[in-house]
């Protein structure tokens, strides 16, 4: 009783500011002991202007209300490093209430090139399932969003980047507006596996440890050994946070994230369904392409927004294209525990 | 440069590799980031909180090298840290007990059924619970606090405080029979 009569969670602004006071006291040169006890009340001020331009991406700080001498490290609205991101988003994670339905849903919204024997098109689908569990029903449906040919296939073959899968479109054809839902029915339990397992078995995510180091020895133990467990839980990031996994799941991979090399903070960034985030990304090189794997988080919840793949450099396979595009990208619209399946037209077998 | 992964290491391990390097220090910052704010927070409110949380990993942080592994682990290390810095806040921490036991002393229970009153019995003890938190003394309050909001075992807390095993016990009993005198009869836990 006296521990909740007491209790007083940390804002998300106050945590931003301590740990940037921390860091930045650590790195600072030692000072004595008197006169570091001064200063928090300066740092503070501007641990929360650097946070708060990280997170609204505005730039702030004029000359009128720069301290007379800002601490180097503080200085500057410099966007969130990939670590405080991340285990930002595991504490918000965390607290995610857990929910409760007969499926599990989720509704993805993927977009990108498809490479067809027609030509090149960005096609944008909508994919959402409903799923009671192994043995149990399921519904999975789609629509597309749109379509547009983009131009002949180029040369270099498909990309390179395993962006959405085959396109039944034939022909350069531009779709104009969203296409209808339909849905069929399917067996469960597809949603709480997660496939390409990399080749092996998939595993039941109900099973996934929720303790970060329980979770790092499972995917070494699980995966196959040339497989990079940071590499793997970037590119599964998406799936882990659409599938029925429990809070402290999704908050084990964001710790094994932020303890994973090779990932830096883009700072806030737009998702394709126009939300707003805080950008983590690890950037691939294939054949002189150069893409940066990009999670989308949303500080306020820890939610996994989206995944992308921005070309940083288009090499032969994404020749012609600008830096900065998003080649293929999964959004998640919606997910969770629901008594319902939309009523969609159901598709006809065969 | 990234700091490889600190995920497998022990806290001790974690210290001592910080002295060398101390990025390696923002690991065990994480790792007990929640815990220590939680008791600091609870003690002297969220403002206050954000100073003496900071503070106390900045002073772990310059004390490091001294850390004896040998003596104690690393939490109770941080949280005795955290408590000789909250009594440097005495008046902040009483103050804050006291608003706490105003809340509500106007408050009128109003439902008549039993869902009702058991939802707001908790409310309704607070201002007398806050009250004799703030009537405890230094001592009491710091084993009561570091057992109900650090979490903290008995001989944990011994280690904190620099105190006999056998002691914490005593402060312990004593401390709750105050709480529980302040407390309408019936009431059972804290």
């Amino acid at each position: 009783m006296i521990a909740t009569m007491l209790d007083e969670p940390p804002t998300q602004e106050s945590e931003d500011a301590v740990r940037h006071r921390v860091l930045n006291g650590m790195r600072a040169p030692q000072r004595p002991e008197r006169r570091a006890w001064r200063r928090p009340a300066l740092w503070s001020g501007l641990g929360l202007t650097a946070t708060a331009a990280a997170v609204t991406g505005a730039v702030v700080l004029s000359s009128g209300t720069t301290p007379r001498a800002p601490d180097p490290g503080a200085a500057g609205p410099q966007p969130m490093t990939a670590k405080t991101v991340l285990l930002t988003a595991a504490t918000k994670a965390e607290g995610a209430p857990a929910g409760h339905g007969r499926y599990w849903s989720s509704v993805i919204r993927e977009g990108g090139y498809v490479v067809s024997d027609s030509g090149q098109h960005y096609t944008v689908r909508e994919i959402g399932s409903w799923d009671a569990g192994p043995g149990k029903d399921a519904w999975v449906a789609e629509r597309v969003v749109s379509s547009r040919y983009t131009g002949p296939a180029p040369a270099g073959g498909p990309s390179p980047s395993g962006g959405p899968v085959n396109s039944p479109n034939r022909g350069p054809v531009t779709r104009p507006g969203p296409g209808k839902w339909t849905k069929s029915k399917v067996k469960g339990g597809e949603a709480f596996r997660l496939a390409d397992w990399e080749g092996t078995d998939p595993p039941d995510v109900r099973r996934l440890p929720a303790d970060p180091q329980a979770l790092r020895r499972f995917l070494n133990r699980t995966l196959p050994d040339h497989a990079d467990p940071a590499e793997w839980l970037m590119s599964n990031a998406q799936k882990v946070g659409a599938a029925p996994v429990k809070p402290r799941v999704l908050a084990a991979m964001y710790r094994l994230l932020a303890a994973a090399p090779g990932l830096r903070g883009v700072g806030a960034v737009t998702d394709p369904l126009g939300r707003r985030g805080e950008g983590v990304a690890r950037r691939v090189r294939a054949d002189g392409t150069v893409l940066d794997e990009r999670l989308v988080i949303d500080p306020a919840t820890g939610r996994l927004l989206a995944q992308e793949s921005v070309l940083v450099t288009p090499g032969k396979a994404w020749a012609g294209r600008k830096p900065g595009t998003v080649v293929s990208y999964d959004a998640l619209v919606s997910c969770g525990w629901t008594d319902k399946v939309p009523a969609y037209p159901v598709e006809k077998a065969g | 440069m990234t700091a490889p992964p600190d995920l497998d290491w022990t806290d001790a391990e974690l210290i001592a590799a910080s002295v060398r390097d101390g990025d390696r220090f923002t690991a065990v910052y994480d790792r007990y980031f929640p815990d220590v704010h939680r008791y600091v927070a609870g003690r002297l409110g969220p403002q206050a909180a954000e100073d003496v949380v900071a503070e106390t990993f900045l002073a772990a942080f310059r004390r490091r090298a001294a850390f004896d592994p040998s003596r104690g682990t690393v939490r109770p290390w941080l949280f005795g840290i955290a408590t000789n810095l909250i009594n440097q806040h005495r008046r902040t921490e009483t103050r804050r007990y006291r608003a706490l036991a105003r809340v509500g002393v106007d408050r009128d229970p109003g439902g008549h059924d039993e869902r009702v009153a058991a939802s707001v019995s908790a409310e309704r003890l607070q201002p007398s619970l806050a009250s004799a938190l703030a009537g405890l003394s230094r001592k009491d309050r710091d084993v009561v606090l570091l057992k109900a909001l650090a979490q903290l075992s008995h001989e944990e807390i011994a280690d904190v405080l620099g105190i006999p095993y056998g002691t914490v016990g005593s402060r312990l009993n004593r401390a709750r029979k105050k709480l529980r005198a302040a407390l309408p009869t019936g009431t059972e836990g804290m």
